[in-house]
């Protein structure tokens, strides 16, 4: 079966982001799995009907995430080491990042902050 | 270069440019669009049926129409038969183009909500294999032709092919496909199989059709390459058989010569030759009626494979 994403034009949730999120349920739920791969950003942009540049933003950002690498020779990939349950966490550690530096806080106050919770 | 060349080779080059513009051009357009997938609506499918119909039917129109018309406007001269031999990929050069023009035409999404597929499309992906060998078989045994014709024709013009029957007695004939002639026909060909390249890779990467099933998309983007390599082997079968007939006739015709010794004329003939001139004849009838044959069984069977029955059309 395909696996497909499908885009709100009216949601307020921004395009590229719909798109990364689901790209990422479809790995952790396992339909994609290590080494798939994705459609060339104006593929995918075209069947969309979107800028090239919004599905960019989306592969960027699972790139950032570790869900997908983008070879010379294969295009954009799912990563090998995209288990489900690696994507999630590392989802959520991009995620916390990204507010912790929001917050203003340094590295070493980041890192303090997630050996705290690993004390719990 | 002749100046009767200089067209003759910049006609196909700037529709082969004019072809990689349009990949390398086509954008996404800013506007909305639509995608749906899982069931395929008829009214949508027959819409695109009929797009795809007309894009084809352009397409091959302008083949018939240029390659009817392009021998037509030739003027006689000793650059004739290189122009004549180049005709057949020239016209399927701007085939190609009206082609890919056709592919940048389908409508873009512009529901508010969109599907797409994360399967990867190729050229691969969407070309059927039968035809794609075809063409790529026929492109090799031109090019096997034309490369043993140049090593057989006459050193000094390379258009004609001389026999040697004695000590002192030769025959020879023209045209014969040989290094002037074969060179541009081959580069002719090469321009026409990138053309060809270009335009699948736009069959490819054309938007999805709204309100089609993925699978029901792939199978009209099969059926549009499919309609795209039977004019282009169509294209490169009736030159290796323009190229075999012109080579078995001139072989032929320097098989035979004829001589007075002072008691009567005396013939003679070289079987070798002889056969390789009829060999020559037979492929080209060969060839001619198989790409005939192919071209229509592509055609019909690119038709068929895009039947609404064969779909996964939900009934209205």
């Amino acid at each position: 079966m395909s696996v497909h994403v499908e885009v709100d034009m009216t949601s307020g949730v921004p395009v590229y982001e719909q798109v990364r999120t689901q790209v990422v349920a479809h790995v952790a739920a396992g339909r994609l799995r290590p080494g798939d791969r994705l459609p060339t950003i104006r593929a995918l942009a075209t069947d969309l009907g979107v800028a090239p540049g919004t599905v960019a933003r989306a592969f960027r950002e699972l790139e950032l995430a570790g869900v997908v690498v983008t070879r010379r020779r294969s295009g954009t990939v799912v990563a090998d080491d995209a288990a489900p349950a690696h994507v999630t966490a590392r989802h959520a550690a991009t995620a916390y990042v990204r507010a912790a530096r929001a917050a203003g806080l340094t590295p070493d106050e980041t890192l303090d902050l997630v050996r705290g919770a690993l004390l719990t | 270069m002749r100046l009767l060349l200089l067209p003759l080779l910049l006609l196909p080059l700037a529709a082969l440019g004019a072809i990689a513009a349009a990949v390398a051009t086509a954008r996404t357009p800013r506007v909305p669009g639509s995608r749906t997938d899982v069931e395929t609506s008829p009214t949508a499918y027959a819409r695109a049926r009929r797009h795809a119909a007309v894009v084809a039917g352009v397409s091959w129109a302008a083949l018939v129409i240029v390659a009817l018309a392009l021998p037509q406007t030739i003027p006689t001269g000793p650059d004739q038969g290189i122009v004549l031999g180049c005709a057949p990929a020239v016209a399927g050069v701007l085939a190609l183009l009206v082609a890919a023009v056709g592919e940048r035409t389908w409508s873009r999404p512009a529901d508010p909500v969109r599907r797409a597929s994360l399967a990867r499309r190729t050229v691969r992906d969407v070309t059927p294999h039968a035809p794609a060998v075809l063409t790529l078989a026929w492109s090799a045994a031109l090019l096997l032709v034309l490369l043993a014709t140049a090593l057989t024709a006459d050193t000094d013009d390379g258009r004609s092919v001389t026999v040697r029957h004695g000590a002192d007695a030769t025959s020879g004939a023209g045209p014969y496909p040989g290094t002037p002639y074969g060179v541009p026909i081959a580069a002719s060909v090469a321009l026409l199989l990138v053309a060809a390249l270009l335009t699948l890779h736009l069959v490819a990467t054309r938007p999805a059709v709204s309100h089609v099933s993925t699978t029901d998309d792939a199978r009209l983007r099969r059926a549009g390459a499919r309609r795209v390599l039977a004019a282009v082997q169509l294209v490169v079968g009736a030159t290796l058989a323009g190229v075999l007939l012109v080579t078995g006739t001139s072989l032929r015709n320097a098989s035979r010569s004829g001589y007075d010794v002072g008691e009567g004329w005396v013939e003679s003939i070289d079987p070798v030759v002889d056969a390789l001139g009829v060999a020559g004849l037979v492929a080209a009838l060969v060839v001619l009626v198989a790409t005939l044959v192919v071209t229509g069984v592509a055609l019909t069977r690119a038709s068929h494979e895009t039947a609404p029955d064969r779909t996964s059309v939900v009934p209205a």
